[in-house]
């Protein structure tokens, strides 16, 4: 045959293929840079005299073991980035990067790049469960109190997803019926929801809500070790999986003729987006738009390669989390989940119109 | 004269006398401001060191101190006697005692309150106590009836500007709210005491917003060595207590007018309790209390032990279903404009509003109009209330414990206290200058709302 | 090798699309699955790779019912090319190429798995569109892809789903003339569905002509490609013609879809003017 262009050579095309794995691995970088930066300023602790320089100098001292004269201004400034911002920080990064993982795992797996970790009711069942501790006092185990919210919505997040295991061993899953069934098992939970909140008094309408929205506020070291956890071994599971990934994302056909069984292997995504998407849930609440946008940020830059979207957008999403919440900061008492949601729509529109005027489809 | 006439003439004057002087005293008996100061002042003053539980540290308790040092009386009935809270009573207990008695400044003084769990404990801070920061309108206002409001270093929130206009203008408002302290709020209060010269002198809470006192923010102040002093002070006797300690503890002028009060307020409790404490339930005025409008106050709300003070007998022991329906220490929303329609044999609606003063009359009838008829979303607190007209009266939450009691009283027993006598009461708490109070009378305040003063508004 | 499928049926709910299919397929040969629209034939196909589960019957491959393998050791064996593909996602050429090794991927096998793929982009003439995004593509360059993509799985059995549809014509030669050529160079078993009748008569080995969901008939291509089967089966009218020693098909007229008119009176008026036709042309070559 003839050509139109120049060929590569065998060797040439080794060489742009592992130029791409580097400009991925660039972006990794600025991603991780950029998480440094917002942990310093979300440290800034509006103390006076106590700047960017300062903070990052007072997070090297508590480090090095030094401390500070007992009450003093720089003392509590040292206490409060160790005591309440560090654990907020690394709470925004370890929340973010799930969600963000958990959604490109969500939309490879259903071919589909509107899924969120959500799309499968698991944000309802987990409403549900913490509504009902909150507004009712009801608790689904032993675990009563503070501790009590927090397994409640867990056990209620894992309602849906197995609901939907269960009948994915009876009936044929597409992703489409996978979706319905989330749709329809939401509004369930939302009707409950709905009542159980209408019925109550205002305060207790307000912590409920206020439990929905979703925030990070109230983090200490104690909830981080379990969701850290579960976000390392989910999502070293999602990056050993990040090939078959790939294939799910061909379409249900040619993943069978390339030997993924696509309807287990969407199960076992399943159960592992739900546990993982639970675990951080029933501590912040419901954090939207890191699991829907931030993969469509990284594959922007960096193609859809599973292999590389996934744990950049681990990146990108703790990144996205940590800039949330430093403008919520800013705006003391709006909740994380509201400024996420603020700046997440326009961010997707755009993304959607500007993709579409470059090709015909949405990358 | 003849003897005779002169006889008769010194008998009758002196019956006169005696007539006048009898009916000047029997006057008293119902609204006169006589009370001098006769009733026991039933409050204990919670501060280690007050042996024999009264009102106040004098020689007295040293008197116990040094009886159980020498073994006459037992530490376990004057636990008090224990000032340091070592467990025995000894030399350092009797100087600080000492200390204390001459209000020596600079002593550590232990003070009686409730932990985080809200039991019993004691905590240790300076005398005088001095740059406080409340926590919770019902610690709040007890701090400032105890004149307090001068020595408050910041506030997390303040919602009645002239309730709580003494708090003192270089106070920093460190940007709570009323059911919260956020991060940035708990920094604003950090960095208070790091600007404080020798930092912060408590931390003031009251116990129903002790959920915002996390784990992280009490290791905060136990490290920076802030006592936290927690008191449930809602119900109208403990505030007594409160503000009998908080003003001690204020010391100088606020120790004086802490006494005042708490005599002035027991003064009242026990003039209600002989006039009506010895009736038979069945004779007693039975209350169902509400607050927020339309909420129902649950059996063992606060509202509820304020009232019954007041002689009243709680519906709850009166009628089975509503005992069973509502119990618990909180309130319910009414479910809907039905909610009271099993319960018409009760005596008085006791509905309990928190409304600031240094209103005009103007200010005065809007404010009557916006409580009684009062929008819950689209439906008027009016039609709760269908059929209990005669019986609801709406009492200002603001004013003292005792000024609440008497209006319960009157709401409950009109008869034996008369609205003169209880608007008496609070031109007492006025004259006896308490901060909150200053520069009010009785129409800058809206205290009691009853059907006759809204019909007259709205006429 | 050998494919057996044995009493397949397949209905999605109560209409059946396959009827109690029976077939043996040999290789290593070049076959061309041929029929008309809805009947059966990318269904078949589907029941082969286990796409789709036949609701009764079995598909044997060399003797190994296809229900006991499971679907990665299916994927070693068989290659797919599928009729559209999935925009959603788009990669560049390369990795959507590269997805064909995942049945055979080991961890260090990124380079080797470049060499096949280069290789087989320069075969397929597309090499200079390695680093190209998928989407940004033309239809048939989309095609050539997706060909790669099968390729490169270097499967014993090759299922192809109208693989040249969208190529212009002398990329249709040409890959039907490759895929001929591979067949028996590597000796794979090829067996595609296509439309263009003619394309599949040149280079066929055997043709399986599908009708209303059952096998009409199976040969070489001038066996089954008639002037008789292409009426009943396709519903029109033609002459099939010797070339080189292959049927070729010239097309005359289209049986009418108008259910008002009567079909055999059409029929009646047809064969009269090819009786017609065949005496004029005898007389020419008597005269």
């Amino acid at each position: 045959m003839e050509y139109e262009e120049e060929g590569l050579t065998r060797d040439g095309l080794k060489e742009e293929y592992h130029h791409a794995i580097a400009r991925k691995i660039i972006l990794l970088t600025v991603c991780v840079l950029g998480i440094v930066l917002f942990v310093g300023l979300l440290s800034l602790s509006n103390y006076e005299g106590v700047g960017l320089k300062e903070t990052y100098e007072i997070i090297w001292n508590h480090i090095l073991g030094n401390e500070y004269p007992s009450k003093s201004l720089f003392w509590w400034a040292d206490r409060y980035i160790w005591n309440t911002a560090f654990p907020h920080a690394l709470a925004a990064i370890i929340a973010g990067a799930a969600l963000a993982i958990c959604g490109t795992m969500m939309q490879s797996m259903m071919v589909n790049p509107l899924a969120d970790p959500y799309s499968t009711g698991i944000s309802s069942g987990a409403c549900f469960g913490a509504i009902c501790a909150i507004v009712v006092g009801v608790s689904f185990s032993s675990v009563t109190g503070e501790m009590g919210i927090v397994t409640n919505a867990f056990i209620g997040a894992m309602v849906p997803a197995l609901l939907i295991v269960f009948l994915a061993q009876r009936i044929h899953m597409t992703p489409a019926t996978l979706i319905l069934l989330g749709t329809a098992i939401s509004y369930f939970f939302n009707s409950m929801i709905t009542y159980l909140m209408v019925t109550t008094d205002a305060d207790t309408l307000q912590s409920a809500y206020m439990w929905q929205v979703g925030s990070l506020d109230g983090m200490s070291w104690d909830s981080l070790p379990i969701m850290a956890v579960v976000t390392v071994i989910g999502s070293a599971i999602v990056m050993l999986l990040s090939s078959k990934l790939n294939v799910m994302s061909l379409g249900e056909n040619s993943a069978i003729s390339l030997g993924v069984d696509v309807e287990r292997f969407r199960l076992l995504c399943l159960v592992l987006m739900a546990v993982m998407t639970a675990a951080i849930v029933s501590f912040t609440g419901i954090i939207g738009f890191i699991g829907l946008v931030a993969p469509h940020m990284v594959r922007l830059v960096i193609g859809s390669d599973n292999r590389f979207v996934a744990p950049i957008s681990m990146a990108a999403g703790a990144l996205l989390l940590l800039a949330a919440d430093y403008i919520a900061f800013q705006f003391s008492d709006i909740p994380v989940g509201v400024v996420m949601s603020v700046i997440g729509s326009p961010v997707f529109f755009l993304i959607i119109l500007w993709q579409t005027r470059k090709a015909g489809a949405i990358y | 004269m003849e003897k005779k006439t002169v006889t008769i003439i010194a008998a009758v004057v002196v019956v006169a006398i005696v007539v006048v002087a009898a009916v000047l005293v029997g006057f008293g008996g119902n609204g006169g401001d006589d009370s001098s100061g006769d009733s026991e002042i039933a409050s204990q003053l919670q501060i280690r060191g007050n042996a024999n539980d009264d009102y106040t540290i004098d020689d007295k308790d040293m008197e116990i101190l040094e009886d159980v040092m020498a073994g006459e009386r037992s530490i376990s009935d004057y636990p008090l006697a224990d000032v340091n809270n070592d467990g025995n009573v000894d030399e350092t207990d009797k100087q600080l005692l000492q200390d204390l008695i001459d209000r020596k400044d600079g002593t550590t003084v232990y003070v009686l309150c409730l932990d985080v769990n809200g039991e019993p404990t004691t905590v240790s801070c300076t005398y005088p106590l001095r740059d406080v920061v409340p926590y919770g309108t019902n610690i709040q206002l007890p701090t400032l009836y105890a004149n307090g409001g001068q020595y408050v270093a910041g506030y997390f929130v303040s919602s009645y500007e002239t309730a709580e206009s003494s708090i003192s203008d270089s106070a920093v408002d460190l940007g709570g709210s009323q059911r919260q302290i956020s991060d940035a709020a708990w920094k604003n209060f950090t960095a208070l005491d790091a600007n404080t010269e020798g930092g912060l002198g408590a931390l003031l809470v009251d116990y129903s917003g002790i959920a915002q006192i996390t784990d992280v923010r009490a290791a905060d102040l136990e490290a920076a060595e802030i006592p936290m002093i927690i008191y449930s002070s809602a119900d109208a006797i403990s505030e007594i207590t409160t503000v009998l300690t908080l003003g001690f503890l204020f010391g100088g002028d606020c120790e004086t007018i802490g006494v005042e009060y708490a005599q002035k307020s027991w003064d009242i409790i026990n003039q209600i309790d002989e006039a009506v404490g010895g009736l038979s339930d069945d004779d007693k005025c039975s209350y169902i209390c509400c607050t927020m409008y339309i909420y129902i106050c649950e059996n063992d709300s606060t509202f509820n032990s304020s009232a019954s003070t007041a002689g009243g007998l709680p519906y709850y022991a009166v009628n089975q279903d509503f005992a069973d329906t509502y119990t618990g220490d909180g309130s319910t929303k009414m479910q809907s404009v039905e909610a009271l329609s099993n319960f018409t044999d009760v005596g008085a609606i006791l509905n309990n509003r928190s409304m600031d003063w240094g209103l005009d009359a103007a200010g005065i009838e809007d404010l009557v109009i916006d409580t009684w008829d009062h929008d819950n979303k689209g439906v008027s607190s009016t039609m709760y209330f269908k059929g209990f007209e005669d019986r609801l009266v709406y009492i200002n939450n603001l004013l003292p414990g005792a000024v609440k009691v008497a209006y319960m009283a009157h709401a409950m027993y009109g008869d034996d206290f008369s609205r003169e006598w209880a608007d008496g009461v609070l031109q007492d708490f006025i004259d006896m200058g308490t901060a909150p109070l200053d520069g009010q009378t009785l129409d800058t305040i809206l205290a009691y709302i009853d059907h006759d003063l809204y019909m007259e508004v709205t006429a | 090798m050998q494919i057996r499928i044995d009493n397949v049926e397949f209905s999605y709910t109560s209409v059946p699309v396959l009827n109690d299919i029976s077939l043996d397929i040999d290789g290593p040969a070049f076959v061309s699955i041929l029929g008309p629209n809805g009947v059966g034939k990318s269904t078949l196909i589907h029941c082969i790779n286990k796409i789709l589960q036949p609701t009764s019957g079995s598909v044997f491959i060399d003797g190994k019912d296809v229900k006991e393998t499971s679907i990665k050791e299916l994927a070693k064996q068989i290659g797919y090319v599928p009729y559209s593909a999935n925009d959603s996602f788009p990669l560049t050429v390369v990795d959507t190429v590269m997805m064909g090794r995942h049945p055979h991927s080991k961890w260090k096998s990124l380079d080797n798995d470049l060499d096949v793929v280069y290789d087989t982009l320069k075969m397929l003439g597309i090499s200079h569109l390695a680093m190209r995004q998928f989407n940004e593509l033309s239809a048939g360059q989309h095609q050539k892809v997706m060909l790669a993509r099968g390729l490169v799985q270097e499967p014993k059995i090759l299922l192809l789903d109208e693989p040249t549809s969208n190529l212009d014509i002398r990329h249709q030669l040409d890959v039907t003339k490759m895929l001929k050529r591979l067949s028996a160079e590597r000796g794979i078993l090829i067996i595609m569905i296509s439309h263009d009748i003619n394309i599949a008569a040149k280079y066929a080995d055997n043709v399986i002509l599908m009708f209303q969901g059952k096998i009409f008939d199976v040969g070489t291509p001038s066996e089954v490609i008639t002037e008789d089967n292409l009426r009943t089966v396709y519903g029109v009218e033609s002459r099939v013609i010797d070339d080189e020693g292959r049927p070729h098909v010239i097309l005359r007229d289209a049986l009418p879809m108008d259910e008002r008119i009567n079909p055999s009176a059409v029929m009646a008026g047809i064969r009269e003017r090819r009786a017609r036709d065949r005496s004029s042309e005898s007389q020419q070559v008597e005269s």
